[in-house]
């Protein structure tokens, strides 16, 4: 099973709106999860348990590392789900 | 006369300066020698230093009382608890946490990585179990909550750093994720701190006009039922937690400012 960027992107934004309290209309692509959706670390981890179903295995510290905005954990995601996707082949 | 009050005070807190380092350095050889041979848990031997701790806290502020650099008072202190319960305040300043340490049984504290490499200190924060903030913050709620649910009081300040504004407060959500994986009550403690001395960025030589008097409040605590058993997604609770906390140290803050 595959996914599309906009298919990782409606998933991050039910996660964000229906676990993190966060008001849909800043939830975009360029939106920094730091400055602009008031994301700590801890918050951090538990995206990535709740995208897990998408990635199959656990995401990793260094699958985020620089990520910043909304668009880098979609690409980050992808990019997981991309690489589980040519091990199952 | 000014000028001589203000040198004697400057002296003074370089003298309570180097006693904190030369002091933390005593404890942890002595500690050391006496608990190394000993048969005893790791565990215990956090416990004793803890103890050591206190009692060498309880003299530190009262010497530096003596030396005339600061005034305190502490109001409702049977109000804190004996174990496992969270301590949340504010942080006006550098002697916050030897103060509360004085005073708060069994307490463990969330300090600074460069405290852990320092080498006056490194020793007894290592003896004593503290931890530290040098990890990843999942391991840090981890490491925390546990400690809590083996029967330890952790203090924390929420603003991760000292207070920087008198009226606002920004609180990080480590403390109400601290306290919603381990499931403790919650005792907030107001500091008050007039002059403000030892503040963020304030280099230790520049004492305050006079004095600083310090007003330790230990408010009623926040029961975890409270808190816990509504049914929320963790990040909620973790948000509206920390809502909470924030409304009650400001409105206790806010409160002795009109008074």
């Amino acid at each position: 099973m595959s996914y599309t960027k906009e298919q990782i992107f409606e998933r991050i934004n039910d996660v964000l709106q229906d676990q993190f309290e966060i008001a849909p209309e800043k939830i975009t692509l360029g939106a920094d999860l730091r400055d602009d959706l008031d994301i700590d670390s801890i918050d951090a981890v538990d995206l990535m348990i709740e995208l897990k179903p998408l990635t199959k295995r656990k995401m990793l510290l260094e699958d985020f590392n620089d990520v910043k905005t909304i668009e880098h954990v979609v690409d980050a995601v992808y990019d997981v789900v991309m690489e589980e996707q040519k091990k199952s082949q | 006369m000014y000028l001589i009050d203000r040198v004697w005070r400057i002296a003074a807190t370089g003298f309570s300066f180097a006693l904190f380092g030369v002091g933390s350095l005593l404890i942890a050889i002595v500690m050391t020698l006496i608990l190394f041979p000993l048969p005893i848990s790791f565990q215990v031997k956090g416990r004793w230093t803890r103890v050591v701790i206190r009692r060498a806290t309880w003299f530190y502020i009262r010497i530096m009382k003596g030396l005339g650099l600061l005034t305190f008072d502490f109001h409702d202190l049977d109000r804190l608890p004996t174990g496992g319960a969270l301590i949340v305040a504010n942080h006006p300043s550098l002697l916050d946490a030897v103060f509360l340490m004085s005073v708060v049984p069994n307490c463990l504290c969330i300090v600074k990585e460069a405290m852990t490499k320092n080498p006056f200190t490194f020793a007894t924060v290592s003896l004593a179990g503290y931890i530290s903030n040098g990890q990843a913050g999942e391991e840090l709620v981890n490491d925390a909550a546990s400690a809590l649910k083996r029967g330890q009081n952790l203090m924390i300040f929420p603003e991760g750093t000292r207070t920087t504004s008198s009226d606002q407060l920004a609180l990080q959500r480590g403390a109400a994720n601290i306290a919603l994986s381990a499931g403790c009550s919650i005792v907030p403690v107001v500091i008050e701190c007039f002059p403000p001395t030892l503040r963020k960025n304030e280099p230790w030589y520049s004492v305050p006009e006079k004095p600083a008097a310090f007003r330790f409040r230990v408010l009623e605590s926040i029961r975890q039922d409270s808190y816990l058993s509504s049914g929320l997604p963790n990040r909620k609770l973790a948000r509206n937690l920390t809502q909470t906390l924030h409304d009650t140290l400001l409105l206790e803050l806010q409160r002795a400012d009109s008074c």
